[in-house]
């Protein structure tokens, strides 16, 4: 059958990659009512439980092995908690009164207080399932108070932002996606940047940062409220190392987060309304 | 023929749900096996590549409505994995496994090839030793090492007999 395997074939093939950069398309141009974001959020709501089910399952396996594997390190670790928790909480209470005497300056001359957002805790139940994107979905939804462009932080920092939301799960997209993009603010000199992921790499990197500037290695990094979907203060990690090359006007600047990106299991999500952030809804 | 296609399609729906549920708490050093770029690439061996596209076709498209970062992306490298997969059934007999974990070898890094080069078109920085050395490498061998796992698992309900070349010329 040569015209099996010859040109019926080959019109198939063309078809489907035609039919592929049409929805290709059809994705970057629609908004968020388009009809293949609305498949995406039926996927989300349909396969979410199962994944659920999944980490319920596995999880304890994976906890087992884990502990059986690091047993030594979980014993160190251990050891060091319990003194950094001694530490910690000398400084928790002079931190507390700098807060009280913070406060009454700030009232004094007049000065907005900080905002303390409130945060919705959720469970990773999603992980990213091939090579190249790095979003997550949790098990916190709309009914949930969820929604598009909420900040995500775990402990030690900023994990990502929620970019869709179902009835009962979340997709967040990890800060280390090629696809994020976070303004954000040198916290010793002030400078404005921009973090990025890179493709298969947990450093982040920091971009526009120029090459007069004085960043250095260990230098603090957090969000610089621009833009308006992440509030001002968060932090996001510190630089580890800072190059230059011959020609480039701008820095080539890593960030180590201290965020296991590939290892998240619980998250906060941060009910930020951002009064001014850019959504397609709004267009 | 119904029959046929909704069984495929079940099959399919399967290797997805396995891919998003089970393969993230699989991955070794970062590197996830791609059970829905297996299964596309072995209807492609068994069936030639019209299967093979559309199993691909069908596969990509779920994966990338769950993933979602660019829709479209999955299925159009999947199509053509099945496609190719499928070109090369005459030389592939399923029942030596050792071809087809060469030939899913080969596959995976065709697919990762394709996201490079789309990368490229995005304008993306792409640290292609870095990428071959702790992405595509990792994931090829472990999707070949997986492959006789998913056939023996998945090809009772792929249904239809082996056609070959060989026994549709009989």
């Amino acid at each position: 059958m040569p015209d099996f395997f010859g040109r019926r074939n080959y019109l198939i093939i063309l078809s489907l990659i035609f039919i592929s950069i049409v929805i290709l398309t059809i994705h970057f141009r629609e908004g968020e009512d388009g009809v293949i974001h609305r498949a995406q959020r039926f996927v989300m709501a349909a396969i979410s439980p199962l994944q659920a089910v999944a980490v319920a399952a596995l999880q304890p396996t994976k906890d087992g092995w884990d502990y059986l594997v690091h047993f030594g390190d979980i014993k160190r670790e251990n050891r060091e908690l319990r003194r950094e928790v001694v530490e910690l909480r000398g400084k928790l209470a002079s931190l507390r009164s700098l807060r009280d005497e913070n406060s009454r300056l700030r009232n004094l001359i007049g000065f907005k207080e900080k905002e303390d957002y409130e945060g919705i805790p959720a469970h990773v139940i999603g992980k990213p399932m091939n090579n190249w994107w790095s979003s997550v979905i949790v098990d916190r939804g709309h009914k949930d108070g969820v929604r598009r462009n909420m900040p995500v932080v775990v402990g030690g920092g900023l994990v990502g932002q929620v970019v869709d939301v179902s009835q009962n799960a979340a997709k967040v997209l990890l800060l280390n996606d090629v696809e994020s993009g976070v303004s954000v603010q040198v916290k010793r000199t002030g400078e404005v940047g921009l973090i990025k992921g890179q493709l298969k790499s947990k450093r982040l990197s920091l971009l526009y940062i120029s090459r007069d500037s004085t960043i250095e290695q260990g230098d603090h990094i957090v969000t610089s409220g621009l833009g308006g979907i992440f509030p001002k203060g968060i932090y996001i990690g510190k630089v580890s190392k800072v190059r230059q090359t011959l020609y480039g006007l701008h820095l080539i600047v890593e960030i180590a987060a201290p965020v296991d990106f590939a290892n998240l299991e619980e998250v906060f999500i941060i009910k930020y309304e951002p009064g001014f952030a850019f959504s397609r809804e709004d267009s | 023929m119904w029959l046929k296609i909704i069984q495929s399609f079940l099959v399919i729906l399967g290797a997805f749900i396995f891919q998003a549920a089970v393969v993230p708490h699989i991955s070794i050093a970062g590197a996830k096996p791609d059970v829905i770029l297996i299964i596309a690439a072995l209807y492609g061996f068994m069936y030639g590549p019209s299967a093979g596209s559309l199993a691909g076709f069908t596969g990509g498209l779920l994966g990338d409505l769950l993933i979602g970062s660019h829709v479209g992306l999955d299925l159009l490298s999947k199509s053509i994995v099945g496609f190719f997969a499928g070109l090369v059934q005459r030389t592939i007999f399923i029942e030596n496994i050792l071809l087809p974990m060469l030939a899913i070898f080969v596959a995976t890094g065709l697919n990762e090839f394709i996201y490079i080069g789309f990368m490229l078109l995005l304008g993306e920085a792409v640290p292609l030793k870095l990428l071959i050395v702790k992405t595509i490498l990792p994931s090829a061998l472990y999707n070949s090492l997986l492959t006789p796992f998913i056939y023996l698992a998945a090809h009772r309900f792929m249904v239809f007999k082996q056609e070959t070349p060989l026994v549709s010329k009989l």
